[in-house]
């Protein structure tokens, strides 16, 4: 049983923000750590860190343009 | 329907609800981001150049414990955490034994977060006057003391318990306002750490290199775990939490990806800016230790890292506090302990002689980690008992009360279950509640095999409450077993009072519908 509890974006809030600036500094920092290790070696931790830097901020961009692109739709229904 | 005679629930003034989605979410916060400050130097001591590994397992078990909770704590949002989770599956006897776990872990919470508290604030003077407050000591008989540190962790305890008489609101925002710049300054450091000091050279090196022994990597990933009662905060504060069902997943799932990724990441930097042995005597400010040796902003990260730590170490020992209470006014509102601990404040509507009593608690607690030799030491290895105790035994309340209560909504529940048919009904058993009982079986093990203090203080404390409770059941001639009570009833009033109309009404149908085709 899910219920959709969270409602609908209504505008684009500072929280939009600070998920996308997250998300657009956890990919250069995640790419980092993976190019600086794997010219070395391979090392577990460090990929699955560097992976999961990565995979936040594309995560969290995701995030960021759904809402943003059901903001957009709600809007233009608005206008409608 | 409950026996006539049954004992209700004492309620005579009700805790408020006063926390918001950040306001949950700090009282996890206060835990998680803490644990680090504690554990990253605890761990990387004994864990070696497997310390990474040792989070990332602890943290495997951690995100299925956190699935676990945000399960239960969303299905009933009342005080008690995981000592009322076992109690409504289990029954009274069990709920006793997660309870007296658990409560163990939120006095030594109290003492050991105060005391890093202070040792990183003096850390800090260190860093910045030169001048070693924790050097400051005095004889007795055989016995060296650090009176000075001492008595500022007590005064700190003190000021905790006030904070936390005077009401949720208050102690809510001292959380929230700490745990921005907590959280701001973490993710500051680790960044800043992997582009300008992170050497993957080294930690190459340790990772191949300096692998522990069996026994030594066991020890690291079992104390790993003790960062893991920021979920249990939640749902201590879930009773004062505003719509509960609406905010408890959302804070507990981010809480779980902020605890995984936090202590992973502190873990695999710290391995590639900092030898493992250099944390052995330097528990206490591994945090401030690797923010030093980030270049350039070393001089400043370095002090500032030992003030954050003392800061947010502060907010967890009130975490502490917040949550002792929480589930000491739960156990006695369903008579495990002496119901003198159910009174409310009449002014604060704060359990204020819970706060009080189980405070001094985590006081007497502290006084006798200073007799030994390694305050952080002793206090930390009594640690884990009660956590993977008590987590063990939510993981099979989960399981039961799939099967004896599925009429209750769930808002959230565990992901990967099979549908079972009982008693003319299909229910959702959780795959991922079997993995993660066995995951923190296995670590309850490693801390009965490694932790030399908390394998005797721990099933002592649980014994000790035991007792207690024997004792106070028959002097108030009940049951030593459990007594009978109308769940139905009281779910109703709980969904009422969070004002969660919505599941109120699904539960009132489900009910209805249970009743229509007889029981």
């Amino acid at each position: 049983m899910r219920r959709g509890r969270i409602p609908p974006p209504e505008a684009f809030t500072w929280e939009d923000a600070f998920h996308i600036a997250v998300g657009i500094l956890c990919l250069p920092v995640g790419a980092i750590i993976l190019y600086r290790t794997l010219s070395i070696a391979v090392a577990p931790p460090a990929i699955l860190v560097g992976g999961g830097f990565i995979a936040f901020g594309v995560y969290r961009l995701y995030t960021a343009w759904t809402r943003l692109r059901l903001y957009r739709q709600i809007k233009g229904a608005k206008k409608q | 329907m409950a026996d006539k005679n049954t004992p209700a629930p004492a309620e005579q003034v009700e805790l408020r609800r006063d926390v918001t989605v950040w306001g949950s979410y700090m009282w996890g916060y206060a835990d998680v981001g803490a644990d680090v400050f504690v554990a990253l130097g605890l761990v990387f001591a004994a864990a070696q150049g497997a310390a990474p590994l040792a989070f990332a397992l602890a943290g495997l078990v951690y995100i299925m414990i956190g699935l676990a909770y945000t399960e239960l704590a969303a299905t009933y949002p009342v005080a008690g955490g995981g000592q009322y989770f076992t109690l409504r599956g289990l029954g009274d006897l069990w709920g006793l034994v997660a309870g007296s776990a658990l409560l163990l872990d939120y006095t030594i919470d109290i003492a050991l977060f105060a005391v890093a508290s202070t040792g990183y604030l003096n850390g800090f003077v260190n860093l910045v006057f030169g001048f070693n407050i924790t050097d400051i000591s005095m004889k007795l008989g055989p016995l060296n003391i650090q009176i000075v540190w001492l008595l500022e962790t007590l005064l700190l305890i003190v000021f905790l318990i006030w904070l936390n008489v005077r009401g949720i609101r208050e102690s809510s925002l001292f959380n929230e306002l700490v745990g921005i710049v907590g959280i701001a300054s973490e993710a500051a450091i680790v960044v800043m750490g992997f582009l300008l000091a992170w050497d993957p050279g080294m930690l190459l090196h340790q990772w191949v290199v300096e692998a522990p022994t069996l026994d030594r990597f066991m020890y690291g990933s079992s104390l790993a775990i003790i960062s893991f009662v920021g979920l249990e905060s939640i749902s201590q504060a879930a009773q004062e939490t505003r719509r509960p069902a609406t905010i408890v997943p959302r804070t507990s799932i981010s809480l779980v990806f902020t605890v995984f990724i936090f202590a992973v990441a502190f873990s695999t930097l710290s391995m590639g800016v900092v030898p493992w042995q250099e944390f052995v005597g330097q528990e206490d400010e591994a945090v401030a230790l690797v923010a030093n040796r980030i270049p350039y902003l070393g001089l400043i990260a370095g002090p500032v890292a030992a003030a954050l730590g003392a800061l947010i170490l502060a907010i967890s020992a009130n975490s502490g506090v917040m949550s002792a209470s929480r589930l000491t006014y739960s156990m006695s509102r369903y008579h495990l302990i002496s119901t003198w601990f159910d009174k409310v404040h009449a002014r604060y509507r704060t359990p204020a002689r819970t706060i009080v009593f189980f405070s001094l608690i985590g006081v007497l607690e502290l006084v006798f980690s200073f007799l030994t030799p390694g305050v952080m030491d002793t206090l930390g290895n009594m640690y884990a008992f009660g956590a993977t105790l008590g987590y063990t035994l939510v993981f099979i309340a989960l399981i039961r009360l799939r099967f004896s209560d599925p009429y209750s909504p769930r808002p959230y529940k565990m992901p990967l279950n099979f549908k079972w048919q009982h008693s003319g009904r299909k229910v959702d058993v959780p795959i991922l509640g079997f993995i993660g009982m066995l995951g923190v079986l296995t670590i309850l093990f490693e801390v009965v095999l490694t932790h030399e203090i908390g394998r005797i203080a721990g099933p002592a404390w649980v014994l000790l409450c035991f007792a207690y409770y024997v004792w106070y059941r028959r002097s108030q001639k009940l049951p030593i077993g459990t007594i009978k009570r109308d769940w139905e009833t009281e779910q109703v009033h709980v969904l009422t009072s969070a004002e969660e109309y919505e599941m109120l009404e699904e539960y009132k149908e489900a009910l209805a519908e249970r009743d229509k085709g007889g029981r």
